[in-house]
């Protein structure tokens, strides 16, 4: 399934459609917010992201899912920062939330510092490989 | 010491299921190997406190699972597989080890989070809504110890775990044993030698409802080098050494 | 993988999975599971009460149109079917309440803390108490004697001990449930012989006493057959 057809699955409720979401993109998602945010909270305002995307899904125009992506996680940050009140990061997390053009994964390599999206982004990479394999 | 055992023996009608075993068993993972018929399951059941012994002392994660009260603080921290676990078939996966997290007490506020985490440590995160009817065996068995591991139990109790797992399956069932034992006591009965190898700190070896060997998987090996065992491996011409010479 | 280095080292991205999962696929608990929550003190029983196979909606719609078609039948022929019939339904919903015959996961159910026991004491309770609530409205509806709509409660609790006692021993629900109805149909047949009367088995009140002797000891073979040193194999 490609990105749309997932949340896609997502808006209707499948949430083994989110799990696949998850793991194709947190892994980008968390790489950036780490540039700008410490690492307990690139958790946290992860964990909101997906629990927004959960809840959001239906809301998503068939249009590049990484920005759309990127789009939400950039307001929970800066949601999570500002209940945080913590002026430092918010200055820096605003000028994040202050870039309104919608950013395209395939493009946004090119900015120093910024990690590119992976290229097998489109590769579900398992979330925890403890017990699994046939069957599946 | 998780368990102890002081000359344990267990009845069933005419059958000497158990006779005489003491053992003490600690934290990491205890391989209890033999024939079908050795007297694992009895042992196992008596360990999970679903069946008291006919004779002898035990006395589990400190209490005696003879009382009620103890009995019941002893059950919140076992977790158990039994060898032919069944299932609710309109049970979806979370559903199920969700109704046991809450059975073993686990604090309701933490249950959702421990059935997740039980749920995704199985493999099974894609499958966490499916229901169990709609599951193959291999994932069922992984079900079972989702909700054996949903209360991160001191005393983990596997009765024939690997049954109806395929070779990859077992792999990574094995690596899941060995990091579940580094804080709990693990009891894994099994009728394959290899698994012990691959898993196991220590090793008994039980037939006809004794032990007749306890040590490491490397000192069973022993047992075996240089004489005439059967086996394709070094440990199980141990095992069949030792069967043989208590046989003899 | 390429994308693999890009994760920051010190983000467990697993955590935050679990943490995602933790809401998307935790349970809310039904307002009737939060009242047996409160009035049980135990999430555990009142999880297993709400999962009770007699207590789903089918059961409760069948009893339910049973005991119905009993009232249209006593108000058009005069003789009182739901006194004869609620007891047999009830002893089948008892049956089907909880027990090794019910329970696919009984050894492991057998190894928790919130003890069988007192599951089955839930549950069966529970049980009895919808079809006895059942059971008086469809009896009031159809207009009988008031002995007779009261008279049979004494002898469904003998029938209910009587089929999860046979459920129990027998490991088998339909043991139970075979048990049950051919225990009442027994009975009332013998009261047609003996009293010329169907309804003897229901209105008879010197019955009463051997009825609840009757169920005490068939709750003595449950807790006996449920004692923690039963195993067989």
């Amino acid at each position: 399934m490609d990105d749309d057809e997932l949340i896609a699955a997502v808006a209707g409720g499948d949430d083994a459609a989110l799990r696949v979401l998850f793991t194709r993109h947190a892994p980008w998602l968390a790489a950036r917010l780490r540039a700008v945010l410490p690492a307990a909270d690139v958790e946290d305002v992860l964990q909101e992201t997906f629990l927004a995307v959960w809840r959001g899904a239906a809301g998503y125009r068939h249009d590049n899912a990484g920005g759309w992506l990127w789009g939400i996680a950039r307001r929970q940050a800066a949601l999570w920062l500002r209940r945080r009140r913590n002026p430092e990061q918010l200055l820096s997390a605003l000028a994040m939330a202050g870039d309104t053009e919608p950013h395209d994964p395939g493009r946004d390599g090119e900015e120093p510092g910024v990690p590119r999206p992976p290229a097998d982004a489109g590769r579900p990479r398992p979330i925890r490989a403890a017990v699994r394999g046939g069957g599946r | 010491m998780n368990v102890e055992l002081g000359d344990v023996t267990r009845r069933f009608g005419r059958t000497q299921a158990v006779d005489g075993v003491s053992l003490e068993i600690g934290t990491g993972v205890f391989g209890l190997l033999g024939p079908n018929g050795a007297g694992k399951t009895s042992l196992l059941r008596m360990m999970a406190t679903v069946v008291p012994p006919s004779s002898g002392r035990i006395r589990l994660l400190g209490a005696d699972p003879g009382a009620y009260g103890p009995r019941r603080q002893i059950r919140r921290g076992l977790g158990y597989v039994p060898q032919n676990l069944g299932f609710y078939p309109r049970f979806t996966v979370l559903e199920f080890v969700e109704y046991f997290a809450l059975l073993k007490e686990v604090p309701t506020a933490r249950v959702p989070r421990a059935v997740a985490a039980a749920v995704e440590r199985v493999g099974l995160g894609d499958k966490a809504t499916a229901k169990l009817r709609t599951l193959s065996g291999g994932m069922l068995r992984r079900v079972g110890i989702a909700q054996a591991i949903v209360n991160e139990p001191d005393l983990l109790l596997l009765d024939e775990p690997t049954a109806g797992l395929d070779p990859e399956q077992r792999v990574a069932f094995r690596a899941l044993l060995r990091e579940l034992g580094e804080r709990a006591t693990v009891v894994v009965s099994t009728h394959l030698v290899e698994d012990v190898g691959a898993a196991c700190t220590r090793v008994a070896l039980m037939d006809q409802g004794r032990i007749a060997f306890d040590g490491t998987p490397d000192e069973l090996t022993a047992r075996g080098a240089g004489t005439s065992a059967a086996g394709d491996a070094p440990l199980e011409r141990g095992y069949s050494a030792v069967l043989a010479e208590v046989r003899s | 993988m390429s994308g693999v280095d890009d994760i920051p080292g010190d983000v467990d991205l697993d955590r935050v999975w679990i943490g995602v999962a933790t809401q998307v696929w935790g349970r809310r608990p039904g307002p009737v599971e939060r009242a047996a929550r409160t009035v049980l003190r135990s999430p555990g029983l009142a999880r297993a009460l709400v999962t009770t196979p007699s207590l789903l909606l089918g059961w409760v719609v069948a009893t339910a149109v049973v005991l119905l078609a009993g009232m249209l039948a006593t108000r058009g022929t005069g003789t009182p079917f739901v006194a004869l019939c609620a007891p047999g339904v009830a002893a089948a919903g008892i049956a089907y309440a909880y027990g090794p015959g019910v329970d696919p996961a009984w050894e492991l159910s057998r190894s928790v803390a919130v003890s069988d026991r007192m599951v089955l004491l839930v549950r069966a309770l529970a049980v009895f108490g919808l079809n006895a609530a059942l059971g008086l409205a469809a009896s009031a509806a159809s207009g009988t004697a008031t002995t007779v709509t009261v008279g049979w409660l004494v002898p469904m609790t003998a029938v209910c001990g009587l089929a999860l006692a046979a459920a129990t021993v027998a490991r088998s629900a339909n043991v139970g449930v075979a048990a049950g109805l051919a225990g009442w149909t027994i009975t009332v047949l013998s009261g047609q012989v003996a009293a010329g009367r169907l309804t003897a088995a229901v209105t008879d009140t010197t019955l009463r006493l051997p009825y609840l002797t009757f169920a005490a000891g068939c709750a003595l073979i449950v807790g006996y057959a449920t004692r923690i040193s039963r195993g067989t194999s």
